[in-house]
């Protein structure tokens, strides 16, 4: 099974400084809050992620990831609530069946999967986002750029 | 003095040959159908008049069939001409009706008994009533003979008609003649006026309006002899299949005419006859809706726009401009409307109609292009007939000694087809009179 | 004027509009939207630098074709249209389109250099080579079941079922892996530009297989590979499924038996008005099936309702269930030519989205299925 990480693993290691770009969609009640802990908490976090805040994960859908894909992202981290605690009670299940839709796709488009990560952090887990952010900036400077953006 | 062909038996070629006949001229009239009288013959009214449109031509028909000038010759086609200016020799093919011209009276005993009796839809109500094999094509049908359609005719076509021809058997003067042969004649002409009309442009290849498919959708010549008094439904409308009369109906003006991909010209007489057929309507039913669907009221003529605004003021016939988009029929009530853009709201209208009739457009005839290559004459892009001049001799053609009058020239209704049948009349008297070596002009 | 109004009121004929309305009285959006294409032209020739691509309503036009059909000037409105699109894209505006618009953005996706899809999953089981000189191009529809999967419209059905076809004819396409979208979703919405990267690589492809016919079951697809990509430089041959059918077996190298059903076709507007073809689908169903016509049939064949996937509305759902209707009067099987009408016609279906209307019971195959189906067992 081919995927374009292969050949570009080989790239990342030429350009060492290769710094990858993630998009965050955090759910308004819990991820996002959970990611201002992290801030006043003062613990440090990969600058690599821009968060945009929406009101419940189960608003991400497919083209949300290939935009941003499309615009440079090279990896897109999804946030939302725990499963049971989401405030609109089902939001985060459509979160889960979105994803799983959009991972599908992303095969056979030949994007590697592991650019796309989705996370349930709640409002009192600042270590927990810290903690996700540093380790998904890890896993896609190891990917390497996803190369759509910037055309 | 030499004879002259007036070729179409249309109210053009009668006006030319019946002016000659008056002069003193032979006229051999020849007609492709087995009557003579043509389109007019066809027509319930005419505009802006109102006079019935047979009412006014029989008798000029009965004076050609009687002229002593006036050689008639029916089923009949040119297939050659040769020569010059004031010296031809026409062939003319003339095709066997298998009745014996001298002995037929036309008293119809033979159409009762014939076995393919309301079989055949007939070519004069398009279809609209059926015929049998022997038949006269219509009731003042000039002249008065019987003719046998050989493609239809169970003797003629397959060699038996069950145990006897009951035609023949039902004929008093034994006018029927099963061995008539197709007769070449050979005319020796000093001019030829050629009058061969019109057909009908057929709206089925237009999906839109759905003729051919609705039952309802009509054309205009459909819709003359339905109105006509002497036509299938004796001039009553009927909307199928309740056979009552429509409470609404529509005209859609210019279908398949000023239109780009078919016949881009104006076909000049469609306005007038639109709003023509719309007050019969009125005149017969006044309650029902009218509504003419039209590009532009062309209404050029002495007493034309008084016409159209005395249907407009008197009878209440409406006009929009807009061309409709589409016919659709209900599947259940199989009531018909028709989609347009409302000119001046902009959106989109549907109209219900209970009968729809389609102005179709009027163009050169099938056999236009074959004639004029026998001819040696000139057409133009659409078929029409070339006339030298269109300004200064619109009546002479591009070969000498031939002249044209009527719609196959130019689209034009009946009086100026009559005025210019009479012109070409002239022209051709003028021919026969010149002496040898005179002026060059045709 | 400017260079694009004279090539959006000059190459379509548009300037010789004489305003009689007959586009709109046949439009079918016009009916359930405010919307006339006369309009559209008249503003366009009115207005100088097209500052009227501004208005929503040019996203509205399903690119159907059956105002072309009609109008006695013959303006050629759909590509008056795709012009008028294309001059607002490049003004940063952009119609709605479907699912968000993760089609387009998949689309514009492929159009990178570096991709390297694992889209032949399906292929699995079927007989296909890697070089040859017939290509099948599967488009989108590796795609397609997954972004749609509410509606289980079993898209890749089709795929399999003419290679299918092809195999038991003998023939063994190449299916692709480099093959992308062919970009007719963007070229109909606006970006051009997108559209010809598309073409470009497609074509580079083809060339570089040695392919000289291709085939494909999606009627968009048939339109845009065989017309617009002529204009980037194609030069096969383009055959839809069932064009392909009705010569192989006419030729006798496919043999079928009748099904029984009774059907009806819907006339895709990329195959039929666009692109001509009639005839060819019903010689291969009448040969598989009982095939009834519907009253709008051929020429006059009802839209399904969205065009490029663009602004999908309750006017498109109104058509659809009209059109649905008309197909349950007729049979109780409806065939389809391209996957997006069977897309479309399954989520009217699913939905029942207008109020009143009575749904008929109506089973939807495309006809490459319902010809792998009619095979007769044992076909060399």
């Amino acid at each position: 099974m081919a995927h374009e990480s292969e050949g570009n693993a080989a790239m990342a290691g030429q350009t060492a400084t290769f710094e990858p770009r993630i998009v965050a969609f955090c759910c308004n009640w819990c991820s996002y809050a959970g990611a201002d802990l992290t801030g006043v908490s003062r613990m440090q976090y990969s600058p690599n992620i821009r968060i945009i805040r929406v009101m419940c994960s189960g608003r991400i859908e497919p083209n949300f990831v290939f935009r941003a894909l499309e615009l440079g992202a090279d990896g897109v981290l999804v946030a939302g609530c725990h499963i049971g605690d989401c405030h609109y009670i089902s939001g985060n299940k459509e979160a889960e069946k979105q994803i799983a839709r959009t991972a599908r796709l992303l095969e056979v488009l030949g994007v590697d999967k592991r650019r796309l990560r989705l996370e349930w952090i709640s409002a009192s887990e600042g270590q927990k986002f810290a903690n996700t952010v540093n380790e998904f900036t890890k896993d896609v400077r190891a990917l390497g750029p996803a190369g759509y953006g910037g055309k | 003095m030499k004879d002259v062909l007036v070729i179409g038996g249309g109210v053009a070629g009668i006006q030319a040959a019946l002016d000659l006949a008056e002069k003193g001229v032979k006229v051999h009239l020849v007609e492709r159908t087995p009557s003579i009288g043509g389109r007019m013959a066809q027509l319930d009214k005419t505009f802006p008049t109102m006079d019935c449109s047979i009412c006014i031509l029989a008798p000029k028909m009965a004076d050609c069939g009687d002229h002593p000038n006036i050689t008639l010759h029916t089923c009949s086609e040119v297939t050659g001409l040769e020569g010059e200016s004031g010296n031809f020799q026409a062939t003319v093919l003339k095709h066997a009706r298998h009745v014996d011209a001298s002995k037929c009276t036309g008293c119809g005993k033979c159409t009762e008994a014939c076995r393919m009796k309301g079989r055949i839809p007939n070519e004069f109500d398009f279809g609209l009533r059926k015929r049998g094999a022997i038949y006269l094509p219509f009731l003042q049908a000039v002249p008065r003979v019987m003719n046998i359609d050989s493609k239809k005719c169970l003797f003629l076509k397959a060699g038996k008609c069950g145990d006897k021809q009951l035609c023949k058997e039902a004929c008093e003067r034994g006018a029927i003649d099963f061995d008539q042969k197709d007769e070449t004649l050979k005319l020796d002409v000093g001019a030829v006026i050629v009058a061969t009309g019109f057909d009908l442009f057929d709206p089925s290849e237009m999906f839109e309006y759905g003729y051919g498919r609705l039952a309802n959708v009509r054309t205009a010549m459909e819709y003359e002899r339905l109105i006509c008094a002497s036509g299938p439904t004796g001039g009553h409308l009927e909307v199928e299949p309740s056979k009552e009369h429509p409470k609404s109906m529509v005209f859609i003006q210019c279908v398949g005419a000023r239109d780009l991909r078919r016949s881009p010209f104006c076909c000049s007489v469609c306005c007038m006859y639109a709003t023509k057929e719309a007050v019969l309507v009125k005149e017969h039913y006044p309650d029902t809706e009218c509504t003419i669907f039209n590009v532009d009221m062309r209404a050029l003529g002495k007493g034309f726009e008084e016409f159209v605004e005395r249907a407009r003021n008197e009878y209440g016939v409406r006009f929009v401009r807009a061309r409709p988009g589409q016919v659709t029929e209900d599947p259940v009530t199989k009531k018909l409307s028709v989609w347009y853009e409302d000119p001046s709201s902009g959106r989109v209208a549907s109209m219900d109609a209970d009968i729809v009739v389609l102005a179709t457009a009027l163009v050169p005839g099938a056999g236009t292009v074959e004639l004029a290559r026998v001819l040696g004459v000139e057409l133009d892009e659409h078929a029409f007939f070339k006339v030298t001049d269109p300004l200064m001799e619109p009546v002479v053609s591009t070969r000498p000694g031939v002249f044209i009058a009527g719609y196959c020239e130019t689209p034009k209704d009946i009086p100026e087809s009559v005025a210019q049948a009479s012109g070409a009349a002239a022209r051709a008297y003028e021919v026969l009179k010149r002496k040898k070596g005179g002026a060059a002009n045709a | 004027m400017s260079a694009e109004k004279t090539q959006a009121v000059e190459s379509t004929r548009a300037y010789y509009c004489v305003e009689c309305g007959k586009c709109t009285g046949i439009c079918p959006v016009s009916r359930g939207l405010e919307y006339s294409p006369r309009r559209m032209v008249k503003r366009a020739l009115e207005d100088p630098e097209l500052e009227f691509v501004h208005d929503s309503q040019i996203w509205n036009c399903l690119t159907c074709k059956l105002c072309s059909g009609v109008c006695p000037s013959g303006v050629d409105y759909i590509d008056f249209i795709k012009i008028v699109r294309s001059r607002a894209y490049s003004q940063g505006l952009s119609g709605s389109c479907s699912q968000g618009g993760q089609l387009n953005t998949m689309a514009r996706l492929m159009a990178s250099d570096r991709l390297a899809q694992n889209r032949n999953f399906w292929t699995e089981g079927l007989d296909i080579a890697e070089k040859g000189e017939v290509m099948y191009f599967s488009g989108c529809l590796p795609y397609f079941d997954t972004v749609f999967e509410d509606l289980k419209p079993d898209t890749l059905d089709i795929a399999k079922s003419t290679v299918k076809v092809l195999n038991a004819a003998g023939i063994r396409p190449v299916v692709s892996p480099a093959e992308r979208c062919c970009g007719h979703d963007l070229l109909w919405g606006g970006d051009a530009v997108s559209y010809r990267a598309l073409a470009r690589q497609n074509i580079r492809e083809m060339k570089r297989l040695g392919v000289k016919t291709v085939v494909t079951s999606c009627a968009e697809c048939y339109r845009t590979l065989s017309q617009d990509y002529k204009e980037m430089g194609a030069d096969f041959e383009v055959k839809h499924i069932s064009q392909l059918s009705a010569e192989l077996l006419d030729q006798g190298k496919l043999r079928v038996k009748p099904s029984g059903k009774k059907v009806t076709l819907h006339d895709a507007c990329r195959l039929g008005r666009h692109s001509g073809v009639y005839d060819q689908p019903r010689e291969v169903l009448r040969k598989i099936a009982e095939l009834v016509e519907m009253p709008r049939n051929k020429a006059a064949a009802g839209c399904c309702g969205v065009g490029a996937f663009l602004t999908c509305g309750a006017h498109s759902k109104r058509i659809q269930v009209e059109r649905l209707i008309e197909a349950g009067a007729t049979a109780g099987i409806l065939v389809t030519e391209c996957p997006k009408c069977q897309i479309h016609f399954k989520c009217a279906l699913k939905d029942k989205p207008v109020p009143g209307a009575k749904m008929p019971e109506l089973e939807i195959i495309d006809l490459a299925s319902l010809l792998a189906r009619s095979l007769e067992a044992g076909n060399p």
